[in-house]
Parts: C-alpha cells; sequence; structure tokens
C-alpha cells in the first residue's frame, strides 16, 4: 500500500535516507513548525522503530526540536537548520535529477 | 616527447587562455554550489559531483596559466628547451587532473571510489607510455565525455526536463570541442577556436541548469544558497 498521505502526494516507493528525513520535516512544517510523533508517524508513513530513530537524529543533528507540554505530550518543531535542510533539499534533488542521480 | 595535438590559429592565441579561464570560473561556480548542498544533506554523489567540477576548475586554470604562460615567454629571451619544459609539465597536469575531474564524474554512481581507480589508472598509464601524450589524453577524455553523454541523454528520455536536457546537450557540446580540438592538428587550426566556442556555449548550459535547478528551489533556496 502506498501513501496517500505521503508530504509528496504520490505513493512513496522504497525511500532513501535523505527522502525520509525530508518528510518528516516537511510534516512538521505543514503543521505550522511543530507536529506530534503520532501526526508524523501517519503522514509521513513510518514505522515506530524508524520514527523514533530519525527524530533522535534530527533532534540530535540540530534540524528538530522536541518540546514536552504540561500533559506530558512530545511535540517536535524544525528548526532554522531544518529549514535549511528542506530548502537545501529541493536544489538538490532538481540538480541530481539533472545529472541523473537516483 | 611529443605533446603536439592542435594548433592554434594566429587570431586566437591569447583568447584561448581567456575562454578556459571562463570555464574554470563556471566549474567553481557549480562545484561551489554542490558542496554547499552537500553540507547541508550529506548527500554524497552531490559532494562528488563538487570534486568533479573542482578538478576540471583546476585542469582549466592549468591549461590557460601555460597558454598565457607560452605566449608571453615565446618572444622573450627564454631559452626554447625551457619553454617545452614548462609545456609539458602543464600539458602533463592539465591532463591528470582533466582525466581524475571527469573520471570521478563518469563513477558518481558508485558509493566507493574503487571505479573510480579503476578507469582512472589504466588511463593514466595509456596516456603516459603513449607515443603522443595529448592525443591519447584527448582519446581518453573523449571517451568518458562520450559515456557521459549517453547517461545524460538517455537521463533526458527518463525525466524530459529542461535541467537535464540541458546537462544532456552541454556533454554533448563538449564531446563535440574535444574531437574539434583533436581534429585541429590534422583538418584545420580553426576547428581549435571552434571548439572553444562550443565548450563556451556548454558551459552557459551547465551554468542555465544551476539557474533552473535554483529557482525550482524557490526565492528562499536562491538566497540561502547563493
Amino acid at each position: 500500500m502506498g501513501a496517500p498521505d505521503s508530504p509528496q502526494g504520490q505513493p512513496s516507493q522504497k525511500r532513501g535516507r535523505l527522502e525520509i528525513i525530508h518528510d518528516i520535516l516537511r510534516v512538521i512544517e505543514r503543521g505550522g513548525g511543530q507536529a506530534k510523533p503520532t501526526q508524523i508517524l501517519y503522514r509521513a508513513n513510518l514505522s515506530n522503530q524508524m520514527l523514533y530513530d530519525y527524530l533522535a537524529e534530527l533532534v540530535a543533528k540540530g534540524m528538530a526540536e522536541q518540546r514536552i507540554g504540561k500533559t506530558g505530550r512530545r511535540t517536535y518543531s524544525i528548526t532554522r537548520k531544518g529549514e535549511e535542510y528542506l530548502q537545501g533539499y529541493h536544489s538538490m534533488r532538481a540538480f541530481m535529477d539533472s545529472y541523473g542521480i537516483s | 616527447m611529443a605533446v603536439t595535438v592542435y594548433i592554434a590559429p594566429p587570431w586566437f592565441l591569447g583568447y584561448d587562455a581567456l575562454f578556459q579561464t571562463l570555464f574554470a570560473l563556471v566549474c567553481i561556480v557549480i562545484s561551489a554550489f554542490a558542496f554547499r548542498v552537500a553540507s547541508r544533506t550529506g548527500a554524497k554523489p552531490v559532494q562528488r559531483i563538487g570534486w568533479s567540477f573542482s578538478l576540471l576548475a583546476l585542469s582549466y586554470f592549468v591549461q590557460a596559466a601555460t597558454s598565457t604562460f607560452l605566449l608571453t615567454k615565446l618572444s622573450s629571451g627564454m631559452t626554447v628547451a625551457s619553454i617545452m619544459g614548462v609545456r609539458a609539465i602543464g600539458m602533463y597536469l592539465h591532463i591528470l587532473l582533466m582525466l581524475a575531474g571527469l573520471g570521478l564524474f563518469a563513477t558518481m554512481g558508485f558509493e566507493s571510489l574503487t571505479p573510480f581507480w579503476l578507469t582512472l589508472i589504466p588511463a593514466l598509464v595509456a596516456v603516459l607510455y603513449a607515443e603522443n601524450a595529448l592525443r591519447a589524453a584527448y582519446t581518453v577524455t573523449s571517451g568518458y565525455l562520450l559515456f557521459l553523454s549517453a547517461k545524460f541523454g538517455m537521463n533526458y528520455f527518463r525525466k524530459k526536463g529542461v535541467e537535464s536536457l540541458l546537462i544532456s546537450l552541454a556533454f554533448i557540446l563538449l564531446l563535440a570541442s574535444h574531437v574539434g580540438i583533436f581534429l585541429s592538428g590534422i583538418l584545420s587550426p580553426s576547428l581549435y577556436a571552434l571548439a572553444h566556442f562550443l565548450a563556451l556555449v556548454s558551459y552557459l548550459m551547465i551554468l542555465g541548469n544551476l539557474y533552473l535547478v535554483l529557482k525550482k528551489g524557490g526565492p528562499k533556496a536562491v538566497k540561502g544558497i547563493s
């Protein structure tokens, strides 16, 4: 089954690491700059394990921030570095596509 | 040691160095962009493109410096042996950098650098042991460019985008330019000048591709990257 809610708006085939990071950040960005883990899980079409592995990586790299609310619920927000990644990603994909790198 | 392969028309002397400097500058712009994107995303193939264009830029700078040196020293009191020595060093350095740059380009799809070394080392050995090093080098680089033209041509037929078309045509023109330089020593010196014009159009296309790529990234991306 594809991912109707995937950020690209089309079923995702086998995604690479860069695409998954892009998809997670995109979900957060489209949620007004922050999103709950469950929202990211469904919209980025990830398994639970993958989600937390990638979120930990994004937080460690300074692309996303984890916030814990009063009720103890976690949300993730995109940082300036994460936004820069998204900007770089679009150019990078277009650049790679033009040179035939998949 | 015979390194003559092309003959420049007298009216074009000096302009060739100018063209080569322009090619180097375009290569630097592309490599800077590729490195910037690679540092943000950690994408190795983009980093590889950055190194390829850096090597090509160095190759053109060496070629331009050698051409300028020859032009200025030919009328000076420098001995012919010294001039020929500098010319040979410049040519071999240009060849080495050009082969490495194109070799890296041709093997950028591989994660490992082994295919790069497996193609570069035999190419260098062939050039070093050839009777005419420059002719051998242009034959090998033409081979690389033929491969890249076919690769980017097929990529265009898959993607059908303006960007991929520009890259495809740019490498076909670069191939034609290399063949033109190769044939200028046999057919007509004018081909040497024509080859430089073809290469200029080719690098303008590569630059045009970068402009379109940046435009696709949106205004923020253009501001953030450039």
